[in-house]
């Protein structure tokens, strides 16, 4: 009796697939930390990823309101934290910052004891730098501090809790900077369930970093980010490309980080001219990925197992950034989105809308049909895994339908 | 370091100056952030009284303008702005929309707005 070969050679690629992956998971278990794990309902995650710059001065508000996205003089002068960009002449994004007033609070006290408006800039850490720059070469006259804090000097973290899954939008004037608790805040309206963010001065952050007040566990800086992939919420100039990108493509103005009544700013002709004139066909949406041929009922939600096998096919994330394109699962392969940021199984894809999801920006309408296969090819080797988008509500509800071109009888 | 001012632009000047019959009469140009472009610049009208040597720095045109009078046109610029701004030229436009001052060929310029009042640096 002839003896079998031990690898039948007609073994499909899914099958290889999951081989590879289940080789690839033994392997990791003993050489490389496993996935993140689940994020847990409730609790808060120290913001590392980014940094603080202080703007102090009278002319802090004027100067800000010439270079960022947002209306910083919203009559009466604003009080409330708010998300933003800063951006360059030809309108493409230099970074996406967070503006906390700090006016009145008990850190503006003590760190400079007057009643000059002053304003913290939250920022990439590592675009730290590059925004520096970019406030000192527009600095000119204008009087006002720029200072760069310390690391440490204060903790930025994201709070969410599992009551509040729906973060109201909030109204200008109602979001104060300042928390119940005394601390410098913002509600992340970026999208709902984005929780709050707070600054903590280095003195409340004992051992474990978070003041016991606050009644909150610590969660792992991974957690914050699969809460914010699983929204769509990109963040940081590793997702989206310094000087590249456009703050449409991106949700900026979903997020509610664009004023588009407030006046003049650097970036402000294109991003205006695009809103009013144009359309956004490519968008920023989570995706989730799987094995090839497994697609049929996925669900967004992160999945630590599915996770390493994800791993296994793509590299581990951060591995190989810009994580490469997304094509359709078909013969011609051609291109229809970007994945750009990825954990495990899920992740940002900037993705041609009318393509990948059932959205109508124009008035071609969607091609989208529930069959349609989406993947994305491993960096090395010939692995590729299924991708797949989804629009969330928030995003869905905050899209204004294509335009009708009114056509005038005359 | 120079700044053009043209013939038209000394031209308006001078007439301004008579009308008010304000021989010390000057343009200043100043620049600041903001505009679509990042940088724009903006102008009035001061009193070459109202000038402060230490920060400022006047140009004045060769010449007067017109044979009529003996008011030379003036241009004053602070030192920020005179850095991102010299070696460019003042004219006085007239278009259909409106006549008014610009900096034109501002030499580290690589692109303005439409409007023309707002340019970045390269």
């Amino acid at each position: 009796m002839p003896v079998r070969s031990t690898r039948a050679p007609w073994t499909c690629a899914q099958c290889l697939l999951k081989q590879k992956a289940r080789r690839a998971l033994l392997r990791r278990s003993i050489s490389t930390s496993a996935a993140p794990p689940l994020p847990p309902a409730s609790g808060a995650a120290h913001l590392t990823t980014r940094r603080l710059i202080s703007l102090h001065g009278p002319d802090s508000p004027k100067f800000l309101q010439g270079l960022i996205t947002n209306n910083v003089l919203t009559p009466p002068a604003r009080q409330g934290s708010f998300y933003a960009a800063f951006l360059t002449g030809q309108g493409r994004v230099v970074v996406d910052v967070f503006v906390y007033p700090t006016q009145g609070s008990r850190w503006h006290g003590q760190a400079y004891g007057d009643g000059e408006p002053g304003y913290l800039v939250e920022v990439d850490a590592n675009e730290l730098e590059v925004l520096a720059k970019h406030i000192k070469k527009h600095k000119l006259r204008s009087k006002f501090k720029m200072r760069v804090l310390e690391e440490g000097e204060m903790g930025l973290w994201s709070s969410w809790r599992e009551e509040g899954r729906w973060t109201a939008h909030p109204s200008q004037d109602s979001n104060q900077s300042i928390s119940e608790e005394g601390y410098l805040s913002a509600t992340d309206a970026r999208a709902p369930g984005m929780g709050t963010r707070l600054l903590l001065p280095s003195s409340s952050q004992s051992g474990s970093g978070l003041p016991a007040e606050l009644e909150l566990e610590e969660a792992p800086l991974s957690a914050y980010t699969i809460r914010r992939y699983l929204r769509g919420v990109p963040e940081g100039q590793r997702e989206f490309a310094r000087e590249e990108s456009l703050p449409m493509n991106f949700n900026v103005d979903l997020m509610g980080g664009i004023d588009f009544k407030k006046g003049c700013y650097t970036g402000q002709e294109l991003t205006v001219r695009t809103h009013h004139t144009g359309v956004v066909r490519r968008r920023v949406l989570p995706v989730v990925l799987q094995s090839r041929g497994e697609e049929g009922g996925a669900d967004l939600v992160y999945d630590s197992s599915a996770a390493e096998l994800i791993d296994s096919v793509l590299g581990h994330e951060g591995a190989g950034l810009g994580e490469g394109e997304i094509r359709r699962d078909d013969q011609r392969k051609r291109p229809t989105g970007k994945l750009i940021a990825r954990t495990g199984n899920v992740g940002l894809g900037l993705c041609r809308l009318e393509q990948m999801s059932d959205l109508s920006i124009s008035g071609e309408g969607s091609s989208f049909g529930p069959e349609d296969r989406f993947m994305v090819q491993a960096k090395e080797g010939d692995g590729a895994v299924a991708v797949k988008a989804f629009v969330p509500d928030w995003i869905r509800g905050r899209l204004r339908g294509p335009k009708v071109q009114k056509r005038v009888e005359m | 370091m120079n700044i053009t001012i043209t013939p038209r632009a000394a031209h308006r000047l001078q007439t301004i100056s008579e009308t008010d019959s304000n021989p010390e009469l000057a343009l200043r140009v100043s620049v600041e952030s903001g505009g679509c472009h990042g940088f724009q610049y903006l102008m009035s009208l001061i009193n070459a009284k109202d000038i402060d040597p230490a920060e400022d720095t006047v140009f004045e045109n060769e010449e007067v303008a017109r044979k009529t009078g003996d008011y030379k046109a003036k241009i004053v610029m602070d030192e920020p702005s005179l850095e991102l701004l010299k070696g460019s030229s003042i004219d006085y436009t007239m278009e259909l929309i409106g006549s008014q001052f610009k900096v034109t060929g501002i030499p580290g310029a690589k692109s303005s707005c439409g409007c023309g009042t707002s340019f970045d640096i390269a």
